[in-house]
């Protein structure tokens, strides 16, 4: 129904005032932020923590723990407490080989697509075990707020394929959450400097180099629309390879052997990293190491020699940088501003090195693990329809990765390059190639190789119910369509004598509606708030928002483009409305909102023309007929 | 069902179908209407109003992408004209590839020599030729002689193939 608010052109603030949020579901933490009074804050939880580690313990008979508590248990019980579930999200079978090496978890692979964890509360997908986390934030989050969320935004990493997006946006249906968008992380970040605001023609660098990832966008500014030109990373470079390289040194120097034991290497990670922390402070650490079956040693690190460890990975992310900008044609002295996001980007050599290499200084003033946070709060917030029309700004995302579809022999035509601007749509037509066909099939892959088998394979269907004709007789549409999120959907046409049959096709990964429905089902009976008074207190504030909407429309435009009976018939649908609000039925709710919206969709449906034809005012005149 | 998807992507932007455009002008009008119709707007919307959204705002893509890109606003010109493009058809100018050929093997040795002055050179090169390659192209239309358009169109494209390749290998060469 903000459908009906495009042209207000300032409407004070809303009066139900929409809780939103912005959640950064990370690898190691995860934060959760709202605008309140004009400013987005990280929401802390009761001891003041404001990161949550992205940790879930499962246990028996009892709702999993989330956050430090699980943290605590994960080496008590390593197979029943899930860390860096962001690694396993969307990922099918092959890709999780490594990760059962990495993390030693037990995968149970009853259903290839999606691979569940073995746990002492049954089997866990990587989908079930983020959406705990979202829950423990948007508890979090209402609990501090006081209302229901009414929606959130989700950051993803920018390389995020349409599965990872797909399976995030799972996750949080799971969690009961609306999510408004999925947007990137280092769009968040750019929001969150109020890069969007700036009135000048403007081009921003994100470069964010988290734990385990490192991702750079270049994001131009203009007219109230940040687009994304350009993204590139490197999905195994980050902050947990200094680490490793630290850990080697500080080992060597106590002559020991990295990889004596688990335990040893893990120990020395940890040293390694507390040392990493303190060298962006001081100039030199020394540290007591304790091996196994060794006295304790003394071992000392300055910054110059962490910076001769690490400068050839930090010269590897800045190669990156140069080449995303190559991608885009750009020189980086034209680059305005240049945004620093995750906890490595606090290392001085670093911050130096993209000084350097960019020509700008960097701006480090919000703090590099909350910024995505803030910037999807204020994005959020935004949706959510708590903004005036003028502070609206618009963020344009592009597609990660190419999407292409196999063809004979394997090889992959690209369908929908990499780095376009979504929401995007690409028809293909396709024609039978043997007699009597009444069936096609498909396989849609994303990536950048030419071989569909090294791709990312998205889904595999077949179009069924086609008439039986010649050879070549009939031609197919199929249109792929990559929304806002980023998420791919596929709807196939058949051209025949003027008849168009359109199959929605439903891509093979991720969860299908019904399993959502069942495990919500499942969880509704082990959890403890009530869930349908929530429902109907949700459906409540949805419907006022769409009255109110209308409302504001009506009394714009109403008159000018309603004749009297088309009004009449909206009015009463907005009457049936206010009635089932106060009703007290949820399902009722919901009829009524759908049934105000039919009777409203002429009226929609005009107004959006007018906005149009307001735009192109002044360049009517030439236009030819 | 908003915009009218039947007009053409020239009228869409509010300018006149020709070969030379006003970038600037399209920008901004593009900018415009995506900031009116991208499904942003409509994330407290109804279902429908979102999928309607979507195909606007895609739509809306497609045209800017098609106007903004040379070669493909040239195929979409002459599309409107009604020239169909015959996927046997080849290219019947030798002399051009020929040179097509030449240039080919002078990114190869300038490659592999890993000269940045034998690739800049190329490039300035290939950019000029492709200039007169629109001009031409652009004139033919202008006159309506449609045959002769589309074989200049065929040769804007191998150029803008060839000026791509070169840029891939400047890539390359910096990294």
């Amino acid at each position: 129904m903000a459908l009906l608010q495009i042209t207000d052109p300032d409407k004070k603030q809303a009066r139900t005032f929409a809780c939103a949020a912005g959640i950064d579901l990370g690898t190691t933490n995860s934060l959760v932020a709202t605008v309140r009074h004009q400013t987005a804050e990280t929401v802390p939880d009761e001891q003041g923590h404001h990161r949550l580690p992205s940790v879930v313990h499962y246990r028996l008979d009892a709702e999993p723990l989330v956050g430090y508590e699980a943290l605590a248990l994960s080496e008590a019980a390593p197979t029943d407490t899930v860390v860096s579930v962001k690694r396993l999200i969307g990922r099918d079978a092959n890709h999780l080989k490594e990760a059962k090496k990495t993390f030693g978890y037990h995968f149970v692979y009853d259903d290839p697509k999606m691979p569940r964890l073995k746990t002492v509360a049954g089997n866990k997908s990587a989908v079930e075990v983020s959406a705990e986390i979202l829950r423990a934030l948007s508890r979090r989050a209402e609990n501090a707020l006081g209302e229901y969320l009414t929606g959130v935004v989700i950051t993803v990493p920018a390389y995020f394929d349409d599965a990872q997006r797909q399976a995030t946006k799972d996750a949080a249906t799971l969690a009961g959450l609306k999510v408004y968008r999925l947007l990137n992380e280092p769009t968040a970040a750019a929001v969150a400097y109020g890069l969007d605001k700036v009135s000048e023609k403007e081009l921003i660098l994100v470069y964010d180099l988290g734990g385990g990832t490192f991702d750079v966008s270049l994001l131009k500014m203009e007219q109230g629309v940040l687009r994304v030109l350009a993204t590139g990373g490197d999905t195994a470079l980050g902050g947990d390879d200094f680490d490793w390289l630290i850990a080697q040194s500080l080992s060597q120097q106590a002559s020991g052997d990295i990889k004596q034991s688990a335990a040893t290497t893990r120990y020395l990670l940890s040293e390694a990293r507390r040392v990493k922390h303190l060298l962006s402070e001081q100039s030199e650490v020394t540290d007591k190491l304790q091996l196994p079956q060794q006295t304790s040693w003394q071992v000392r690190l300055t910054r110059p020699q962490l910076e001769t460890l690490i400068a050839p990975l930090v010269e590897k992310s800045i190669k990156i940088c140069q080449s995303v900008l190559q991608d885009a044609g750009l020189q980086p002295k034209q680059i305005q501003n240049v945004v620093m996001v995750g906890g490595s980007t606090r290392i001085p050599l670093v911050q130096q090195k993209v000084y350097q290499a960019i020509g700008t200084a960097p701006l480090l003033n919000i703090d590099p693990d909350k910024v995505v946070a803030l910037g999807a709060a204020i994005q959020a917030n935004v949706l959510a329809g708590n903004e005036r029309a003028e502070d609206k700004m618009l963020l344009l995302d592009v597609v990660p990765l190419s999407l292409g579809l196999e063809t004979m022999g394997g090889i992959v035509e690209k369908i929908i390059p990499r780095n376009s601007v979504i929401p995007t749509t690409s028809v293909q037509e396709f024609t039978t190639y043997k007699d009597g066909q009444t069936a096609l099939s498909l396989h849609v892959v994303q990536g950048e190789r030419d071989l569909a088998e090294d791709c990312r394979s998205l889904a595999r269907f077949e179009l069924r119910g086609i008439a039986p004709k010649v050879a070549g007789a009939v031609r197919v549409r199929v249109a792929f369509t990559v929304d806002a999120d980023g998420l791919l959907s596929v709807t196939a046409a058949e051209a025949e004598s003027g008849v168009q049959t359109t199959i929605e096709v439903k891509p093979s990964y991720g969860l299908s509606d019904s399993d959502i429905e069942s495990i919500i089902r499942d969880s509704i009976q082990h959890a403890k708030t009530d869930v349908s008074k929530r429902q109907l207190k949700e459906k409540q504030t949805d419907g006022r928002r769409v009255i109110e909407a209308l409302d504001s429309a009506l009394s714009a435009e109403g008159d000018v483009l309603l004749d009297k009976d088309e009004k009449q018939t909206i009015l009463d649908a907005r009457v049936q409305l206010e009635r089932q609000i106060d009703g007290g039925d949820a399902d009722a709710i919901t009829a009524a909102i759908k049934e105000l919206e039919k009777s409203s969709e002429a009226f929609v449906a005009r107004r959006m023309n007018a906005s149009i034809q307001k735009v192109l005012q002044g360049h009517r005149t030439e236009e030819f007929d | 069902m908003h915009i009218d998807q039947k007009q053409n992507y020239f009228a869409l932007f509010g300018i006149q179908a020709s070969f030379e455009i006003d970038k600037k002008k399209i920008e901004d009008n593009y900018l415009k209407l995506q900031t009116l119709l991208h499904p942003d707007r409509f994330a407290t919307a109804s279902e429908q109003a979102r999928r309607i959204s979507v195909q606007q705002s895609a739509y809306l893509n497609e045209a800017y992408n098609t106007l903004m890109d040379t070669c493909n606003r040239a195929a979409y010109l002459l599309q409107l004209k009604g020239v169909v493009r015959d996927k046997q058809a080849t290219m019947a100018d030798d002399n051009f590839l020929v040179e097509q050929m030449e240039l080919r093997e002078r990114l190869e040795a300038a490659t592999t020599a890993e000269s940045d002055q034998a690739l800049a050179q190329l490039s300035s090169e290939i950019e000029t030729q492709s200039k007169q390659i629109e001009q031409a192209f652009e004139q033919a239309y202008r006159e309506d002689e449609l045959d002769s358009a589309h074989q200049l169109l065929d040769k804007m494209k191998f150029m803008q193939k060839l000026s791509s390749e070169i840029k891939i290998s400047c890539a390359r060469r910096a990294k």
